[in-house]
């Protein structure tokens, strides 16, 4: 089965079925309340209030964040010009789900200066074991292919994103 | 991209997630003490989130994670207690009793509702059984991991992640998913 939700929220829908080829909101506003109590909170009070490309503009619109593997890592990331941001993730990470529409949301508002990856430890052990990655997701800020700064566990802020992946390019 | 044309309802599981592996093995064993076709067909969710959208296009990775669902062979998708609900109508040791499910009072479904409420304690709960990858659990479960964890800490065993970060075990990262 199962992957069992954490958020607590829908119990008393009468039918928490979607339809042919809907989308699938129930499933986003339960990852949406899950998680981080406060970013829960948050995020199901404006789920109820205000449509899905509101809340989380990632989700139904393209992917701002692309997906390197070993193979592309060195050339993308290392060689990679200007300052590039690596999220080290998993899709089974409870709080990488959180933080998705928040990251997305910081590789729009920061596009034109930084770039931004995913790295999935899941597919991409060698990686993390290589930068020492001790749980997901961590944040890690390169510039000419060394590292400047990484953050472990951002709070999922579109305003605490920002000055994570902004500070260390600052000093 | 093509979809792939289903005969049986297909049960997503999270192969990060001790409990949800556990519950996926007991509902596998059902399903192959079964004679004839596969009623269900239960699979990991995985990591391809191209993969996914090939079995229903409106799927998304990471909802796919976020709550159980049951995909359905007319392209319909089944979510929380529904998705609960409608595996154990196809289960032989269960279907017997899934009638009350359907039964309605006033436009509510009792039984049903007594089921996804089931289902999200149970949800919420799953990281004090062993979820490797649900990280922080929610506010009323708190006091019970901290409960454990203390007891644990008595046994020299102790683990507190931190907020917004769910950390990886000293092995490396959250096992692969079992074959089941």
């Amino acid at each position: 089965m199962v992957y069992l939700c954490t958020c607590s929220r829908a119990f008393w829908r009468p039918n928490n079925t979607i339809a042919i080829g809907s989308s699938n909101p129930l499933a986003r506003e339960h990852r949406s309340a899950s998680a981080s109590f406060w970013a829960g909170v948050n995020r199901f009070a404006r789920s109820r209030s205000t449509n899905d490309e509101d809340v989380m503009p990632g989700y139904k619109s393209i992917d701002r964040i692309q997906t390197v593997t070993a193979s592309t890592f060195d050339r993308l990331v290392l060689k990679g010009e200007g300052p590039i941001v690596v999220e080290f993730m998993s899709y089974g990470c409870a709080h990488c789900g959180v933080i998705e529409p928040d990251l997305q949301q910081v590789a729009e508002i920061v596009e034109s200066t930084e770039k931004f990856f995913r790295v999935n430890i899941a597919v991409d052990r060698e990686l993390s074991e290589q930068y020492e990655i001790q749980g997901t997701p961590t944040l890690i800020m390169f510039l000419n292919g060394a590292e400047l700064g990484r953050e472990e566990g951002p709070s999922p802020d579109v305003s605490n994103i920002l000055a994570v992946v902004r500070q260390p390019y600052e000093s | 991209m093509q979809i792939r044309l289903q005969s049986a309802p297909i049960l997503l599981f999270n192969d990060e997630c001790g409990v949800c592996r556990s519950i996926a093995h007991w509902v596998k064993k059902q399903v192959q003490a079964q004679s004839g076709t596969a009623s269900i067909v239960v699979r990991p969710i995985g990591q391809d989130p191209e993969e996914l959208r090939a079995l229903n296009q409106g799927l998304n990775i990471w909802d796919a994670y976020a709550t159980i669902h049951l995909l359905m062979p007319d392209g319909s998708m089944k979510l929380g207690g529904e998705a609960v609900a409608e595996v154990l109508r196809h289960l032989p040791s269960t279907r017997w009793f899934t009638w009350t499910f359907a039964v309605s009072v006033f436009g509510i479904r009792p039984f049903q509702a007594i089921l996804n409420l089931a289902y999200v304690i149970l949800a919420d709960v799953r990281p004090v059984f062993g979820c490797e990858s649900c990280g922080t659990p929610s506010l009323w479960v708190r006091p019970i991991r901290w409960m454990v964890n203390w007891v644990a800490s008595l046994f020299g065993k102790s683990h507190h992640p931190s907020p917004h970060f769910t950390s990886l075990p000293a092995s490396g990262r959250p096992p692969q998913a079992q074959n089941i």
